[in-house]
């Protein structure tokens, strides 16, 4: 039978896996006829895991015929190129790690192995997460379906556009600073960063520890549900994990409660950041969605919001400098050989890194140099805990925040590529979030009238994933 | 920025890059760090990290115990190393 794509959510697929109205296997074959016509153009997917894709429909298909089957059994996924998947190359989308191949799963591929999905392959991402569209990939661009001049966003935009053009039911990206939340606005797509600590990195290639996050992309908001509810738990092969009775126990505080229905916009936040006029409108015109759904919107004051973009990107080059020390080419990786030791790390960094990872390994290295720590670092810091202590306070009196997800609509391909400030705009909304280590949402909330994508980001207190998914599910209907 | 600021920080870094770049890099410095620079303009008040880190685990440890059997994913990781002998990582010599 044919099976329609287009409409297809996990719950539809695991119904009609229930009735054997198709094999695992059928389902899979049907994205897989969608990537051999799409992706060459598309440049979604790195590669496909053809023949794991077998075997691991037939375990699915077991599990179906056990009578153990799970929402996510047999539900064909993308994942980035940046999540260890054992015996397969995790390259990070740079030529550093082109040949690398994971030793061991991570600690998302275990949870989901044991749910019988089937991962259909790796996407494409900006080189070592770090790029807001996808382009600083060391295997070129990926297109955005809805307009083939543009970009997809990014980093995580192979998951985005595997997705969004029906080449995997649903995938999952990571975040450092919007790379889950930009690429699904920019795609038509809901996708969620989670509270920090709420899902391992175990298995993740590091960028800025004290920000990255697993995030789940897919159509409508309960797909992302059903992912997110995959994969988070404790591990303790991540020490930020968070710890099962510390869960239940913030979360038993709200048990029960009804929230307000109360929901704050940072008005002077949103005016100072040139938002693009349609986005504006569609974000008012978003603003009065909710209200007819019954919420009640008001302004809410920040000081601190507007200062996030900056924190960032003092803290994440930092970080990177730190992590991508590791890439030395000795112990994996790419290795130049040279005359002594000194060249062969400098080499192989210098050849194995691309241009943008290149710039913040020096960036970073500035601002934890002697003399500037102080001034760049540490101020950092002790602003992002104002960010953080601002946001709970907000939080006091309204249950979430909303904000347009990105300032502007997918732009052209080659944009911005010659003026980093300009591509760090991107992510202004997104890092409030990821410096707070608080959950936030994107969920599609229109068109352009050039029939690009927008959405609308919903941020919710440390755990509160659940108000994101009920309110988002609300919007949902009315879009 | 100095281009010579630049060469250090490549150094420091350990990345190889062509004069050109670093130029690059130098010219597209001073608007990056104007831009976070911005930070300096706050007055540092609340933020004590005291009142923050209660709700997130912070410097969790674990017992100094080996957890694996000796051996148990050499193969495996040294797969991965671009040179080996003898079970060991293969470097320029140093001295």
């Amino acid at each position: 039978m044919k099976i329609n794509l287009i409409d297809l959510t996990i719950e539809k697929a695991h119904n009609s896996l229930l009735k054997d109205e198709y094999t695992v296997l059928d389902l899979a074959n049907a994205y897989l006829a969608v990537i051999k016509e799409k992706n060459e153009e598309l440049n979604a997917y790195l590669e496909i895991f053809y023949t794991d894709i077998i075997k691991q429909a037939e375990v699915a298909q077991k599990m179906f015929q056990a009578g153990t089957s799970t929402l996510m059994t047999g539900i064909p996924i993308a994942i980035k190129d940046n999540i260890l998947f054992e015996g397969h190359i995790a390259s990070a989308s740079s030529k550093m790690l082109e040949n690398h191949v994971a030793v061991y799963d991570a600690f998302v591929i275990k949870k989901l192995k044991m749910e019988g999905v089937v991962i259909l392959g790796r996407t494409n991402m900006d080189e070592f997460a770090m790029g807001s569209s996808t382009q600083t990939s060391a295997y070129g661009a990926t297109r955005n379906p809805h307009d083939m001049t543009r970009v997809p966003g990014g980093s995580s935009g192979g998951s985005a556009v595997a997705v969004a053009s029906d080449m995997a039911l649903v995938s999952l990206g990571t975040e450092t600073c919007g790379s889950v939340r930009q690429p699904s606005s920019f795609c038509g797509l809901v996708g969620i960063k989670p509270t920090y600590g709420s899902i391992s990195r175990s298995g993740i290639i590091a960028m800025g520890s004290s920000l990255d996050q697993v995030g789940p992309m897919g159509k409508t908001i309960a797909d992302v549900e059903i992912l997110y509810n995959a994969i988070y738990g404790h591990d303790i092969l991540d020490s930020t994990s968070l710890s099962d009775k510390f869960r239940r126990t913030v979360l038993g505080e709200f048990k029960g409660q009804s929230f307000k229905k109360r929901i704050g916009v940072p008005r002077e936040f949103l005016k100072g950041e040139g938002i693009n006029e349609e986005v504006l409108k569609n974000f008012d015109e978003s603003c009065q969605k909710l209200k007819n759904l019954g919420y009640e919107i008001v302004d809410v004051s920040s000081d601190m919001m507007k200062y996030s973009l900056a924190v960032y990107y003092i803290i994440m080059p930092a970080e990177v400098s730190s992590n991508l020390a590791r890439y030395d080419g000795i112990r994996y990786g790419l290795s130049v050989d040279a005359s002594n030791l000194y060249d062969v790390y400098a080499k192989s960094k210098g050849q194995g890194f691309g241009k943008e990872v290149r710039r913040r390994l020096l960036l970073g290295t500035y601002i934890l140099s002697h003399g500037y720590y102080d001034a760049y670092y540490n101020k950092a810091l002790k602003v992002r805990d104002m960010i953080k202590e601002e946001l709970l306070n907000i939080f006091k009196d309204v249950d979430v925040l909303i904000t347009p997800t990105v300032p502007f609509p997918a732009f052209k391909l080659g944009e911005k590529m010659d003026d980093p400030i300009a591509m760090y705009m991107c992510d202004i909304f997104s890092a409030p979030a990821n410096l707070a280590g608080i959950p936030a949402i994107s969920i599609p909330s229109g068109k352009t009238v050039d029939g690009l994508p927008l959405g609308l980001q919903i941020t919710a207190p440390y755990l509160r994933e659940d108000i994101l998914f009920s309110i988002g599910k609300d919007f949902e209907k009315r879009v | 920025m100095e281009l010579e600021v630049i060469k250090k920080l490549a150094t420091m870094a350990r990345v190889d890059m062509d004069e050109m770049e670093m130029q690059e890099i130098a010219d597209s410095f001073g608007p990056i760090l104007s831009y976070v620079g911005q930070i300096q303009e706050i007055s540092e008040n609340g933020g004590n990290r005291e009142n923050l880190i209660d709700n997130v685990p912070h410097n969790v440890l674990r017992e100094d115990i080996v957890t694996n059997k000796g051996g148990e994913y050499t193969d495996k990781i040294l797969g991965q190393a671009p040179k080996i002998q003898d079970g060991f990582l293969k470097v320029k010599q140093i001295l």
